[in-house]
C-alpha cells in the first residue's frame, strides 16, 4: 500500500472502524514508514486540539432575549377578545367610546322627553270665544267624554308624583262654569298668570295693535283663529289622532259664554300644564293684537282677573318651572300655517328662510304628513318671513304682534300641510 | 450515561408536549436546556461570538415557530440541532458573498479571497509552538475549522467537539453513516495539514 492511501485510512484506524485484515496491513506499513507514523501522530494531535477546544459560554442575556422575541410573537395569537381587552393600550380607547355612547344616548332619550316643554301653542283662553264664534261652523256639543280619557291617560303618562292635584281641576272648574259663565278658567299654569299680568294693564298696546290688525281681513282672522284651536288641540292631544279633535273643539265655544267653552276644552286636561303655560301666552297675546275682544265681551276680562287669580294660587304648586321660565322669556307667539304642495321641498326652504332671517330653530317635528315647526326670530324680521313663505305656498294666519317691542324675540310656529 | 440522556428526552418531550398546547413557559425551559449546546455549535460553524448571538436567537424563534409541527420521529435535541447546523450554512453563505463583494476586509484576516487561509508571517517560525499560548492554538484551530467547506465543518463540529454518535449524526444530518464517516476523516485531515502549515510541527 501507497502511503497516501495508508494516509487517508489513518483515521479509519484510529476510530477501529476497519476490519482486521486492514488493521494488520496498517500496521505493517507503519513500524518502517516514517512519514506515515508522523502523519499517525499529527492526526493523533490534531483530533485531541480540536476536541479540546473549550465550550464558549453564551452571554447571560441570551434566554431572556430569545424568550422576549418568542413572548412577542406569541402575542398576536391572542384572540380578538383578548386583545379587546388588554390591559392600557386598547382598552381606554374602548372605555371612552363606550362612555360617549351612554352620553349621546342620555341625551338623545332627554331630549325625546323634553319636547313637550318647549313648545308654546296658543289656545283659546276665554276671551277668544267671540272669535271662535265667528269661524262658521256647525255646533257639536262638547265631547268631555273622550277628553276626560285621554286625560286619564295623560296623568298616567305624566306620573303621579309631578302631578300635584291631579283630580281637582276638572271638577272645580267645571261647577264653577255651570253657576256664572265667566268663571275662572282652570287653566293651572302659573305661567298664563304672569304673562297675563304683563299685559293685561297696557290697553294702549291693544290699541296700539289695532291699525296693524285692520290690515287683516276677517277671513285671515278667522282662519288663524282656528289654526290656534287646531294648534292647541293638537299639543295636547300629541299622539293622538290629530284630524278630528281640532274641529271638535273649535265647534265646543259655539253658542256659549266663551269661559265656559273654554273651561269645556280645558277642565279634563289639567295634566298637562307645561303645555297649558305655553298656549295660555299664545292665547294672550292673541288678546294682545285682538282689542276688540277685549271690548266687546267684558266679562272676559273679568274672567281673567279671576282666573289670574286662582292661577296665582296655583302657582305655588306648579311642577314644571321650566315651562315658567320658558313663558316669561317668550315675548309673543305667532302662529303660521303654510299650505304647500311638496312638503318635503318646503322644509327645507322654511328652514332656509328661517336661518337668513336670523331666526333660530327650537323644534321640527313631522306629524301624519305635516311639519310642525316652532321657532324664534326677531320680531322686526317677522313680515319678511311672512313674505317668504308666501312664495312657497298658501298662507294663512300671520298676526304679527306689532305691540312687542321692537327687537324682541317673537315665537313662531309654523305648520307646513301638504296642499289637498 | 445513557439512562441520564433517556431522562433528559423524556423531559425534552414533556416540555415540548407542553409548548404545543401553548405553555410559553415550557419553552423556556427548553431554551434553558439547550441554549449552551447550539451557541457552541454555531460558534464552531460561524466562527464568530456576535453572530452566533443573533444565529442561536433565530434559530429557538424558529423553533417555536416550528415546534407545533414537531412529531417527535427524532429526539427534539437533534431537531433543535439540525435547525441550528441549517442556520449556520445559509448565514455562512450568505457572509461568504458578502466577502466576495467586499474588496478587502479588515476584519476577517483569516480568509483570503479564494477562501484559503492567509498564512500569518510569524508562523513560519518552528520555535512558535513553543510560545504559542494554548488560547493561540485553539484560535488557529478555529481558524482552520473555518477554512472547511460546510458538510466537511458540520461533521467534524458534530462528532469531534460535540461527541455526537454517528448515528445521531447521519439522522440529524440526513446523510448516510459512511457518508458521515467519510466527510469527518476528510475534515481531520484537512484541519490537520491546515494546522502544520500554520504552526510547523504539531
Amino acid at each position: 500500500m501507497e502511503c497516501q492511501q495508508i494516509q487517508e485510512r489513518l483515521s479509519a484506524y484510529l476510530e477501529g472502524s476497519v476490519s482486521p485484515a486492514e488493521k494488520a496491513l496498517i500496521e505493517e506499513h507503519l513500524k518502517p514508514c516514517q512519514r506515515c507514523q508522523e502523519a499517525l501522530a499529527d492526526l493523533r494531535k490534531t483530533i485531541e486540539v480540536v476536541q479540546g477546544l473549550p465550550e464558549v459560554e453564551p452571554p447571560a442575556w441570551l434566554t431572556q432575549r430569545v424568550m422576549a422575541r418568542v413572548r412577542s410573537e406569541a402575542a398576536p395569537r391572542k384572540t380578538i377578545w383578548e386583545r379587546l381587552f388588554y390591559p392600557i393600550p386598547v382598552k381606554l380607547p374602548l372605555e371612552a367610546a363606550g362612555v360617549i355612547a351612554i352620553a349621546v344616548v342620555t341625551i338623545y332619550v332627554f331630549k325625546g322627553i323634553q319636547p313637550e316643554m318647549h313648545l308654546g301653542k296658543a289656545p283659546l283662553e276665554g276671551m277668544r270665544g267671540p272669535t271662535i264664534s265667528e269661524v262658521k261652523r256647525p255646533a257639536v256639543p262638547p265631547s268631555s267624554m273622550p277628553e276626560g280619557k285621554t286625560q286619564e291617560k295623560e296623568k298616567a303618562i305624566w306620573g303621579k308624583g309631578i302631578e300635584p292635584k291631579p283630580t281637582q281641576p276638572p271638577e272645580q272648574p267645571m261647577s264653577q262654569g255651570r253657576k256664572e259663565a265667566p268663571a275662572p278658567a282652570p287653566a293651572p299654569s302659573p305661567a298664563p298668570a304672569l304673562r297675563y299680568d304683563q299685559v293685561s294693564p297696557s290697553a294702549g298696546e291693544g290699541k296700539r295693535a289695532e291699525p296693524r290688525r285692520e290690515l287683516l281681513s276677517d277671513k285671515e282672522e278667522a282662519g288663524s283663529g282656528f289654526d290656534l284651536t287646531k294648534a292647541r288641540d293638537e299639543l295636547k292631544s300629541g299622539a293622538r289622532p290629530a284630524a278630528p279633535q281640532p274641529e271638535a273643539l273649535a265647534k265646543k265655544p259655539t253658542g256659549q259664554p266663551a269661559t265656559q267653552g273654554q273651561q269645556g276644552a280645558q277642565a279634563p286636561v289639567p295634566a298637562e300644564r307645561e303645555n297649558r303655560a305655553m298656549s295660555s301666552v299664545g292665547a294672550i297675546v292673541k288678546d294682545e293684537s285682538r282689542p276688540e275682544s277685549l271690548s266687546a265681551t267684558p266679562r272676559g276680562g273679568e274672567a281673567h282677573e279671576e282666573r289670574v287669580k286662582e292661577k296665582s294660587d296655583r302657582q305655588a304648586l306648579s311642577a314644571a318651572p321650566a315651562a315658567k321660565a320658558l313663558a316669561e322669556k317668550r315675548q309673543a307667539a305667532i302662529h303660521l300655517t303654510l299650505t304647500v304642495k311638496d312638503l318635503d321641498a318646503a322644509r327645507p326652504e322654511i328652514e332656509k328662510a328661517l336661518s337668513q332671517l336670523g331666526g333660530r330653530i327650537i323644534k321640527m317635528e313631522t306629524i301624519e304628513g305635516k311639519i310642525v315647526l316652532s321657532a324664534e326670530l326677531s320680531s322686526n324680521q317677522v313680515r319678511r318671513l311672512l313674505d317668504r313663505l308666501r312664495d312657497l305656498g298658501e298662507l294663512k294666519g300671520g298676526t304679527v304682534n306689532s305691540a312687542a317691542e321692537e327687537g324682541a324675540t317673537e315665537m313662531i310656529r309654523i305648520e307646513a300641510l301638504r296642499a289637498q | 450515561m445513557k439512562k441520564e440522556k433517556q431522562i433528559a428526552k423524556d423531559e425534552d418531550e414533556e416540555l415540548v408536549s407542553l409548548c404545543q398546547k401553548g405553555e410559553v413557559d415550557a419553552f423556556e425551559a427548553l431554551v434553558r436546556r439547550h441554549q449552551k449546546r447550539m451557541f457552541n455549535i454555531a460558534f464552531r460553524m460561524l466562527g464568530d461570538y456576535d453572530e452566533t448571538t443573533s444565529l442561536v436567537q433565530d434559530a429557538f424563534l424558529s423553533a417555536y415557530r416550528g415546534i407545533k409541527g414537531f412529531r417527535g420521529e427524532s429526539a427534539f435535541s437533534t431537531w433543535l440541532c439540525r435547525i441550528a447546523i441549517n442556520l449556520s450554512k445559509n448565514r455562512l453563505q450568505q457572509l461568504k458573498a458578502q466577502l466576495r463583494h467586499e474588496a478587502f476586509s479588515l476584519d476577517d484576516p483569516l480568509l483570503s479571497d479564494d477562501g484559503q487561509i492567509k498564512i500569518d508571517p510569524a508562523s513560519g517560525d518552528p520555535s512558535a509552538l513553543e510560545v504559542l499560548e494554548k488560547k493561540d492554538i485553539q484560535q488557529k484551530v478555529q481558524g482552520c475549522i473555518n477554512t472547511l467547506d460546510p458538510e466537511f465543518k458540520e461533521v467534524l463540529i458534530l462528532r469531534d467537539i460535540q461527541g455526537f454518535p454517528y448515528e445521531e449524526i447521519s439522522e440529524m444530518l440526513r446523510i448516510p453513516e459512511g457518508t458521515v464517516k467519510s466527510r469527518l476523516f476528510r475534515a481531520r485531515a484537512s484541519v490537520k495539514d491546515c494546522l502544520k502549515k500554520f504552526i510547523g510541527d504539531l
